[in-house]
C-alpha cells in the first residue's frame, strides 16, 4: 500500500505496472494522478506552492507564402526570430501580466519550421509559430473568444510591423492561451514549461526538494517531463535522466 | 474568533471567578490567555486532586473542529492512530507528526458525531492543518474560543459531578462522552484528564461558564473541591508519567536545530503509531525508523534521594548517555520521578544509570551523583482511575 501499483485510465480500465513514470506536470501528477490525500502533508504543501501559472500564448499561423521580414534573407528567416528590442520593452510586456492584462507590445519568439522541413505543409504553403510573452493565465476580463481575438489582432500587427505583408497571405490562425494549454494538454495552470523556471524552482530544487531526483515520495512513482531538470525545454533530457535513476535504483517495471 | 488585536493578554470565560479565587495573583500566559500558576499553595491544590476534587481552567487549550465527509479520513492522514477505530463519544490520545516522522504536538481527538471531530493540543498549528486539507472536503475551525473548558479532577470528583445532577456519570467510561443538559443549553463530559487519577472534563458555552463554575463549587463544597494551578498540574503529570509537549519534546515545527526533535518511537510513544492504515505523515520515515533503530529512548527513572534530578545529565558508568526532561519528587507516590532522554542502546526497564543533580541551599551548590532504575512507567496509577462506574468517595 506504500508504492504506485500502475494507473487507471479515463475510461475505467486499470494498467499494473512495477512503476509509473509521468510525463505529466508535477501538479497534475500528484492533484490528478496520485491525489493530494495520497501523500504526506509536507509533499502536499510543495506541490501547492508549486508555481505554474501560464503566462504565453501560442500563436499558430497557416501561410499561402513565406513571408518577407525586413531585411533578413530566407536562411536568415530560418532562425529563431525574437521580437525584444531592449530589456526594458520586456520589462514593459511583463508588467501587464502582472495586472492580470495582456501586453501590448509583447515579446516574441518566431520560428518557421516550413523552411527547413517543407512536409509540414502543402507544396510552397508554410507554417509560422510563435510564442508570444506575456499572456496571463488569470487575464483580469477573462480568456473569451473577443479577448482572444483581439489579443491576436495586437500580436499579428506586432510581426507586421517586420513582416509588412503577413495579413495578406494568412490562411488560417489560432492562438492558444494558457487556459487552451490547459484544457488541451492537460498543463496545470498551462505554463509551457510545466512549471516556472525561477531560482527556486530550477535545477536541484526543479520541481521541488524531494523530487528533483526523478524519483518522488512515492515509491514506484517518477517524473520525467519539461517540469524536471533540466525542463521546461522538451528535449528528452528529464526522461534520460530519469531512466537513469530508475537504473541506478534496480527498479525495473 | 480570538479578540487578539483589541488585547495584550487573553482573559478565560472563567477569568471572574479563578480571579476571586487566586489568593496569590501568581499568573502565567498559556498561549496567550491569563492561567493561575498557583490559588493558593502548590501543595494544597496538588493534595486537592489525589484526594478531593481539583479544577483546572483548560480554556486555553487550543482547540480545532473538523467536520465534512472527509473529517475522519482527514484525521486519520494527519495524526499516527488509527481514527476509523474511533467510536462516536469516544476519545483518543494521539500524536501527529511532520514527513520525517517526527512530533509536531500531542493531543486528544474527540469524536463528537458522524465525521465530526475536535482536536485538543497544545500549540496552534492551524496553518498545518490547512495545509493538510488538500485534497481532502473537511472544514477545519479553530474553536478556542468558543468552548469554555474545565478539568475536573480527584476521587470525589464523580460524587460532585452526582450532587451537580448529572445522573449516570459514573457510568462513563475512560475516554467517553457524555451530554448532559444544563440551562437550557448542554454540557459535553469526557472522562479524560491530565493528571493520572478520577476525573473529567467538561466542555461548556462560554455564556455559562461563570453559572457551571459556580454551581460546581457549590455542590463540591464537601468533597474538597479548589481550583488548581499550572504547578500542582506539574506535579500531578508527572506523578502520572504524562510528557508535556515543549518540555519532554520540541514540537518539530519548533525546532530550529537539526536533530532535536524526536520521533513517537523516541518519546516510548510507538504504541499511538498504527501501521496497518494507509499513508499518514511520517509513515515512510517511522517505518524506516522500526526498521533501522531510533537514535533515542524515552525513559522513567526511579531516582535515588529525595532531590529532584532537574536538568540532570545521566550517566551509565562514566559515560554520558542523555538529560532529564522532567523531574519531581512526587508526593503521593512518595518516588523521586525523572523523565529523561538517552542514547537509545540505554534504558531498558531494570537498567541502573546515574543522574548528576546539582541543587542550592542558601547559596551553597551541592553535586549528587544520585543511583537512578529505569522503570516501567507511571509511578502513581490507581484503580479508580479506570473503573467504571467510578467509585463513589
Amino acid at each position: 500500500m506504500d508504492r504506485a501499483t500502475g494507473v487507471t485510465l479515463a475510461d475505467g480500465r486499470v494498467v499494473n505496472a512495477g512503476l509509473v513514470v509521468s510525463n505529466a506536470d508535477p501538479k497534475t501528477t500528484f492533484n490528478k494522478l496520485v491525489g493530494l490525500s495520497n501523500i504526506e502533508t509536507g509533499v502536499a504543501r510543495r506541490v501547492k506552492t508549486l508555481r505554474m501559472k501560464g503566462d504565453a500564448a501560442k500563436l499558430h499561423i497557416a501561410l499561402d507564402s513565406l513571408p518577407a521580414f525586413k531585411g533578413l534573407t530566407e536562411q536568415q528567416m530560418g532562425q529563431r526570430l525574437v521580437i525584444a528590442p531592449s530589456m526594458n520593452y520586456i520589462e514593459a510586456a511583463f508588467n501587464a501580466s502582472k495586472y492580470g492584462e495582456y501586453s501590448q507590445a509583447p515579446a516574441m519568439d518566431i520560428s518557421i519550421p516550413t523552411i527547413h522541413d517543407p512536409s509540414l505543409a502543402p507544396d510552397g504553403k508554410h507554417v509560422m509559430s510563435v510564442i508570444v510573452q506575456y499572456a496571463p493565465y488569470e487575464l483580469k476580463e477573462g480568456w473569451s473568444d473577443k479577448s482572444k481575438e483581439a489579443f491576436k489582432n495586437l500580436v499579428l500587427d506586432r510581426i507586421a510591423d517586420f513582416a509588412p505583408g503577413l495579413r495578406d497571405s494568412i490562411i488560417a490562425s489560432e492562438l492558444l492561451t494558457p487556459v487552451d494549454l490547459e484544457e488541451r494538454f492537460h498543463i496545470h495552470g498551462g505554463h509551457w514549461h510545466h512549471g516556472e523556471i525561477s531560482l527556486d524552482q530550477i535545477l536541484m530544487m526543479r520541481p521541488f526538494p524531494g523530487a528533483s531526483q526523478y524519483g518522488t515520495s512515492v515509491d514506484g512513482l517518477y517524473l520525467c517531463g519539461a517540469g524536471n531538470h533540466p525542463g521546461g525545454g522538451v528535449m528528452g533530457l528529464a526522461g534520460h535522466n530519469a531512466a537513469k535513476e530508475i537504473i541506478k535504483r534496480g527498479q525495473s517495471a | 474568533m480570538i479578540p487578539h488585536d483589541e488585547t495584550m493578554i487573553l482573559e478565560t470565560p472563567f477569568y471572574s471567578r479563578c480571579l476571586a479565587a487566586c489568593e496569590i495573583n501568581l499568573w502565567e500566559d498559556w498561549k496567550g490567555y491569563r492561567s493561575a500558576a498557583a490559588y493558593t499553595s502548590v501543595e494544597q491544590e496538588y493534595f486537592a486532586v489525589r484526594s478531593n476534587t481539583g479544577v483546572f481552567d483548560i480554556s486555553p487549550m487550543i482547540k480545532y473542529r473538523f467536520t465534512g465527509p472527509d473529517a475522519e479520513a482527514y484525521l486519520n492522514r494527519l495524526v499516527t492512530r488509527d481514527i476509523s477505530k474511533l467510536g462516536i463519544d469516544r476519545v483518543a490520545y494521539t500524536v501527529w507528526c511532520d514527513d520525517n516522522g517526527q512530533v509536531m504536538d500531542d493531543g486528544t481527538i474527540f469524536h463528537l458525531g458522524e465525521n465530526d471531530y475536535r482536536l485538543c493540543a497544545y500549540a496552534r498549528c492551524l496553518d498545518w492543518l490547512m495545509w493538510s486539507a488538500e485534497g481532502f472536503d473537511v472544514t477545519i475551525v479553530d474553536e478556542t474560543a468558543e468552548i469554555a473548558a474545565l478539568a475536573v479532577q480527584g476521587p470525589t470528583s464523580c460524587s460532585v459531578f452526582k450532587n451537580m445532577g448529572f445522573t449516570g456519570i459514573e457510568n462513563l467510561k475512560p475516554f467517553g462522552i457524555n451530554r448532559y443538559p444544563f440551562e437550557g443549553s448542554e454540557v459535553m463530559i469526557s472522562r479524560t484528564g491530565f493528571t493520572g487519577d478520577l476525573g473529567y472534563e467538561i466542555w461548556v458555552d462560554p455564556a455559562l461558564a461563570e453559572t457551571f463554575w459556580d454551581r460546581l463549587f457549590e455542590a463540591g463544597k464537601l468533597w474538597g473541591i479548589r481550583a488548581i494551578g499550572s504547578a500542582a498540574l506539574d506535579m500531578l503529570r508527572t506523578e502520572t508519567g504524562f510528557l508535556q509537549a515543549g518540555v519532554d519534546f520540541i514540537p518539530a515545527e519548533e525546532a530550529i536545530r537539526t536533530g532535536r526533535s524526536r520521533s513517537p518511537f523516541e518519546l516510548g510513544l510507538g504504541w499511538l503509531v498504527s501501521f496497518d492504515k494507509p499513508v499518514f505523515n511520517g509513515r515512510k520515515a517511522l517505518l524506516k525508523e522500526k526498521k533501522e533503530g531510533s537514535r533515542y529512548a524515552f525513559v522513567y527513572l526511579d531516582v535515588e534521594g529525595n532531590k529532584p534530578a532537574e536538568h540532570a545529565f545521566i550517566y551509565a558508568g562514566s559515560k554520558e548517555v542523555g538529560t532529564v526532561t522532567t523531574a519531581a519528587w512526587c508526593p503521593t507516590a512518595k518516588t523521586n520521578v525523572a523523565f529523561a532522554q538517552v542514547d537509545a542502546q540505554y534504558g531498558k526497564v531494570g537498567q541502573e544509570l546515574v543522574a548528576e543533580i546539582y541543587y542550592e541551599r542558601e547559596l551553597k551548590w551541592t553535586r549528587v551523583m544520585a543511583k537512578c532504575t529505569v522503570i516501567e512507567g507511571a509511578v502513581f496509577n490507581p484503580p479508580r482511575k479506570r473503573q467504571t462506574p467510578a467509585p463513589d468517595f
